[in-house]
């Protein structure tokens, strides 16, 4: 059976994804909409997500994305902003970046996924029955402190206003392909100094939605 | 006396066995019911349905049918249906205890310097049974 490393795994703001993403087909000039696939193309990819085409020095932000392999293998739909710029639109085959979304300096992640117990022992029964309640989830992060980097502090600033907080897309990942993704609402950002140790930063979360595994 | 080493137990969730376990245990219990009353020179009780509750760790393994089937309870809002769970201590008999569980959570943490991990507390759903051939 297979076995994970701590040190393989990742702490993700946005989608995640591994192979050689291509697009598929020609994408005319405007087009807001796009296929892409390509060999070992798997994982996540979310709102927000920002990628490049080659031959295109344009940043495009993902509107709409989805599971990568749902409903056709190593392939995925995807809706962004801005229209595709080149005049000749992007080939058939044009190499597609992600760009990266991990959290700096992650030493620690945990989630945990739960159901409340519902009791359902009546009298003359023999023993106590149960059932289960709602799924919900939460956990936490712990990194390095930088501050400088985009995905920390995109978890600092939303404990760190009084706005109506808007869900972080997230993946947590175990291994190239193998992650868990939902939606989370940051509760705290705990950032510890001590003397002859690093700066830490420590993020306690509250899942919103369903969590899903993504195991490929 | 007998004596049974950890490394040699196992358990099953379906039938299936959990991949990579590292540490099980189940915990049976009967809530205590005070039946002390005024006069009485000493405290006196009974006991109330038997129920149990327990934990699974492994090192995460979503590709493992038992493993998957823990997990998939927790992430989903389907009215749950009992795993048939089966701790052995020894395959020699074998010596085991059995039952219907429904898994209360899946905590999965990943560190630099470990394996990834999950842990499953559970609880028991109807009896537990011994079986110590």
């Amino acid at each position: 059976m297979a076995k994970y490393r701590g040190i393989k795994g990742k702490a993700v703001l946005g989608g995640v994804v591994v192979g050689t993403p291509l697009v598929q087909g020609a994408v005319a000039q405007s087009a807001t909409s796009a296929t892409i696939d390509g060999a070992g193309f798997n994982g996540v990819v979310r709102p927000g997500d920002t990628f490049t085409v080659a031959g295109d020095a344009q940043v495009y932000t993902v509107q709409t994305g989805g599971v990568v392999g749902d409903p056709t293998p190593n392939q995925v739909a995807v809706t962004f902003t801005p229209g595709v710029v080149p005049g000749g639109g992007w080939a058939d085959n044009s190499a597609v970046t992600f760009a990266s979304n991990s959290v700096a300096q992650v030493k620690d992640w945990q989630a945990t996924v739960s159901r409340p117990v519902l009791e359902v022992t009546t009298m003359g029964d023999e023993a106590r029955s149960i059932t289960l309640d709602t799924p919900d989830w939460k956990g936490r992060i712990m990194a390095l402190l930088d501050y400088g980097d985009a995905k920390q502090q995109a978890f600092i600033d939303a404990v760190n206003t009084n706005d109506d907080p808007t869900a972080l897309a997230v993946a947590l990942v175990a291994a190239d392909g193998k992650l868990f993704w939902g939606d989370l609402l940051p509760l705290n950002a705990r950032i510890r100094a001590q003397r002859g140790a690093l700066f830490e930063v420590e993020f306690d979360f509250q899942g919103e939605g369903a969590l899903t595994p993504n195991w490929n | 006396m007998a004596k049974y080493r950890g490394v040699k137990g196992s358990v099953t969730i379906g039938g299936n066995s959990v991949a990579n376990v590292s540490a099980w245990d189940l915990t049976v219990s009967r809530p205590y019911i005070e039946g002390t009353s005024m006069g009485d020179a000493a405290k006196t009780g009974d006991l109330d349905y038997p129920g149990g509750r327990g934990n699974i760790t492994a090192r995460l393994d979503y590709a493992d049918l038992a493993q998957k089937a823990l997990i998939d309870m927790l992430v989903s809002n389907d009215d749950p249906t009992p795993l048939a769970f089966v701790g052995t201590v020894s395959s020699t008999g074998p010596k085991q205890v059995s039952c219907n569980i429904l898994p209360t959570s899946a905590s999965i943490g990943a560190r630099v310097g470990n394996h990834v991990e999950v842990s499953f507390p559970f609880e028991t759903d109807g009896a537990v049974t011994v079986s110590w051939i």
